[in-house]
């Protein structure tokens, strides 16, 4: 299933947020996941786990991008590219929800 | 009674034991780092990587690199991440089932606690990849056992092994392993098999619980007091050879919590569980390398064990421990005729199906009741 696009259009204004019923565990570099979609647990790569961490409060994709895309000096319409498929797919395997 | 000589986790070969004792106590206050001048060779290091995972301590494993106290090449780093990572899928696992079998038993108005692993990780420990474990443990009260073992079975769960009685299990019996979906869920009426945990006082277990954050809930597990001196039993009574997880779980509620010592101490004398947390604690200090400056060092020095406590402690550390013997220490530990009387008969009269399974037949349980009362009466 391709997940659905978020930050385009309407998309855009959409607040997100870590479900509060996902599991989660943290070692050194990487995050995994258990959530109520997914059968497995499942590792999240670098820039899901940057996007799973900026997520913690309600944040539009925009937001996330901006504020990342200030951390690693990149543009911010590069970044929010890159970090709009991570989040269809977070919010695809229910790690991620929309708050509004 | 002595304390065992040093430990060797099962499993894990010689040299790596006392290694994995010291890896066990990183983050306990007063911890000796463990003690490597160099990088193990491969060989070595995987051994001690399927040590740690063995005894599900991958995380004190992964903190102990993390603070550069174990030196390792890179690719050692990873194998030993690889393996945690692999321990903490596990866990994630068996924190679903918990809050699903959890959400049935409140669902149908079932008061009941989380035990060991998943309660301890989320309230002991300093972050929860610190605690793996194998299963999930849940305590509810006797009157509601045989309803939540129906509750389970009918969430596709499996009992595993018939009770000598019908009732046996929600007066006496430890509890029930109940297997959904491969997983083992240990269903606990108190805390321990045989004599220690007939002697617990049960209504203790559902006092002052202590918050577990899960999954956007609040599960509830039990409360300090109660949870230490389980963490006792489970360290001292739980496996032949005492295993480092509950051993570390005695130290760091002990060392890093706010124990009331005092109340610890008079609980274990009302459960008649002293000479086990003289036992876990004089343990968890050896196994862990751990100073004498702990709460309870000066009381694990001194007591000196009841009749009952020895006799009880017995059945369960000496060589020839196990379930016969548990049973009729058992025995002593019931108060009233009408109790020994029910107990006795459901040991000596069990359920045909019940005698197939453990023992073959009735006579071959003949025979071995009668050997087992020869060595106890002699």
């Amino acid at each position: 299933m391709t997940p659905a696009p978020v930050g385009h259009g309407a998309e855009r204004a959409r607040r997100f947020a870590q479900d509060p019923a996902v599991l989660s565990r943290t070692t050194g570099r990487q995050t995994l996941l258990c959530t109520r979609d997914e059968p497995e647990p499942f590792v999240l790569d670098d820039t899901a786990q940057a996007a799973w961490q900026a997520f913690r409060a309600p944040r539009t994709v925009a937001e996330v991008a901006g504020d990342l895309a200030s951390s690693f000096r990149a543009d911010p319409a590069v970044v929010a590219r890159d970090l709009e498929p991570v989040v269809a797919d977070l919010v695809a395997r229910g790690a991620l929800v929309a708050v509004s | 009674m002595t304390v065992a000589a040093p430990l060797a986790p099962a499993g894990a070969p010689i040299a790596v034991a006392p290694l994995l004792g010291r890896i066990a106590a990183v983050g306990v206050p007063g911890a000796a780092p463990p003690e490597l001048a160099a990088p193990l060779d491969d060989g070595a290091w995987d051994q001690l990587v399927a040590g740690a995972a063995a005894e599900r301590i991958t995380g004190h494993l992964v903190a102990a690199l993390g603070a550069g106290a174990l030196p390792a090449a890179p690719h050692q780093h990873t194998a030993a991440e690889r393996a945690h990572v692999r321990a903490l899928a596990r866990d994630l696992v068996l924190e679903r089932l918990l809050l699903d079998v959890s959400g049935r038993c409140a669902a149908a108005g079932i008061e009941h606690r989380v035990l060991k692993g998943p309660a301890l990780a989320h309230s002991a420990y300093p972050s929860p990849d610190r605690r793996s474990f194998a299963d999930v443990d849940l305590l509810v009260r006797g009157d509601d056992f045989d309803r939540t073992v129906a509750t389970l079975v009918a969430a596709g769960g499996r009992r595993r092994f018939d009770e000598p009685r019908p009732g046996f299990t929600r007066r006496f019996g430890k509890g029930a392993a109940v297997t959904i979906d491969h997983l083992d869920v240990d269903l606990h009426r108190t805390l321990a098999p045989g004599p220690f945990g007939l002697t617990v006082a049960l209504d203790d277990l559902f006092v002052a619980p202590t918050p577990v954050p899960i999954g956007g809930r609040t599960l509830l597990g039990l409360g300090a007091t109660a949870r230490f001196l389980h963490a006792c039993m489970h360290a001292v009574l739980g496996d032949p050879v005492p295993r480092l997880v509950p051993l570390r779980d005695v130290a760091q509620l002990a060392r890093t919590t706010a124990l009331d010592v005092d109340a610890v101490l008079a609980a274990a004398a009302r459960w008649r569980v002293r000479a086990v947390v003289q036992r876990a604690v004089r343990l968890s200090r050896h196994a862990l390398g751990l100073p004498a400056d702990g709460p309870l060092d000066e009381f694990a020095e001194h007591y000196r064990p009841e009749r009952f406590e020895r006799a009880a402690l017995r059945s369960y550390v000496a060589a020839d421990r196990g379930y016969p013997l548990q049973a009729a220490a058992g025995v002593r530990a019931l108060r009233g005729v009408g109790a020994r009387a029910a107990y006795i008969r459901a040991m000596v009269v069990p359920s045909p199906d019940y005698v197939r399974d453990r023992d073959g037949g009735y006579l071959r349980r003949a025979g071995r009741a009668l050997r087992l009362s020869r060595r106890t009466l002699r």
